[in-house]
């Protein structure tokens, strides 16, 4: 037993010491954005590859989810205080994946009661398409007849954190504490 | 030290912090079961939410955006096992117990019966757990907000409680 916890502890201080210590799982090698564009809450263009010199913080969901979704979104206001100044250096964006009941107006109301500068984005079919593929955004409309919802969206959780050249750099899941990204975030905005 | 063994002892520390927890815990300031009711409320909270728009029905729902969940710890102090049937809200047009689980990575809603509290023991309601969905909110609960529910026990029956709306549990 002993000698497994041993082992198991050598293998992390070996990974730790090969590369720089994020919390998210990193990607590699990091994965250029294309052109994505999708509209925000206020229907201006927002294109998720064109943020440069900012760390992009995406995450997908919908306004119906019960709990992680706001839960996720909690965690990035947590982020946004404890980054203080910083904060305007990273976009925190919220793609939805139930584009037929989440319209631009209802992102707008939803987001403002999480943070004023969140954006909430979603698009044409073919747009929100590639943006879900490349990023493996997963999702299904689960019919659900005795509840009063009609369906219910099972999704994917994980944040995709995009650093400051435009590149898909880091998966974070969603039970990330709010420490954790910030600390990731922190590390992007210093290289 | 092998597992069992460290095992029981991981058992009697989260015991003991269970008892100490509980211990320390004055009188739920939500709970409002009578005196005499083995049903207990602590650490009762929603998530902010937004009103549905008037008549914003998404194609394939009856009931359209507007949702919150109500988390909580029930405890039951008496003999004999309880179940949450069922809660009222005025502020959602409906409310259900619902279960979400992350299966494959994937996070997944379930309705659920009933929620079973165990004699002498405790169930929690929690982001990524068990929870209380309301459905079509009738106004926006914003962060500091506070509402009135009602959790309808098999055994117990009625339990009002004040609901706070935060960001994260108490």
């Amino acid at each position: 037993m002993s000698r497994w916890i041993a082992a198991g502890l050598l293998v992390l201080l070996v990974a730790a010491c090969q590369r720089p210590a994020f919390r998210g799982r990193v990607l590699d090698p990091p994965r250029p954005v294309p052109a994505l564009t999708l509209n925000d809450q206020h229907g201006r263009p927002f294109d998720l590859a064109g943020q440069r010199d900012r760390v992009v913080l995406v995450f997908f969901g919908y306004t119906r989810c019960p709990d992680v979704c706001p839960l996720t979104l909690g965690v990035f206001r947590q982020v946004a205080e404890m980054l203080g100044t910083d904060a305007a250096r990273v976009r925190f964006v919220f793609v939805t994946v139930d584009p037929e009941v989440d319209t631009p107006a209802f992102l707008e109301r939803y987001l403002r009661l999480f943070h004023p500068e969140f954006v909430g984005l979603t698009g044409s079919p073919d747009a929100l398409a590639a943006t879900y593929q490349f990023f493996g955004a997963a999702f299904e409309k689960v019919p659900v007849p005795k509840s009063a919802a009609g369906y219910l969206v099972a999704h994917s959780t994980h944040v995709a954190v995009i650093d400051r050249q435009g590149r898909w750099r880091l998966t974070l899941s969603h039970q990330a504490t709010a420490d954790d990204v910030a600390h990731d975030v922190r590390r992007l905005l210093r290289e | 030290m092998d597992t069992s063994r460290l095992n029981i002892l991981r058992c009697m520390g989260t015991a003991l912090l269970a008892v100490a927890v509980c211990g320390s815990a004055t009188m739920p300031s939500s709970g409002a079961a009578p005196p005499t009711s083995p049903i207990r409320i602590e650490k009762v909270w929603a998530r902010p939410g937004v009103a549905a728009p008037a008549g914003a029905h998404g194609s394939g729902t009856t009931m359209g955006p507007g949702t919150s969940a109500i988390y909580m710890i029930i405890h039951n102090t008496g003999p004999d096992g309880d179940r949450l049937m069922r809660a009222d809200a005025d502020v959602a047009t409906a409310v259900e117990l619902h279960e979400t689980r992350m299966e494959g990575g994937m996070s997944r809603m379930h309705m659920v019966p009933a929620i079973a509290v165990p004699p002498r023991g405790q169930v929690e309601l929690r982001p990524g757990g068990l929870h209380i969905m309301l459905l079509g909110l009738k106004r926006d609960l914003k962060e500091n907000d506070r509402f009135p529910a009602t959790l309808h026990f098999e055994r117990a029956g009625a339990v009002v409680v004040e609901v706070p709306v935060r960001m994260s549990a108490p």
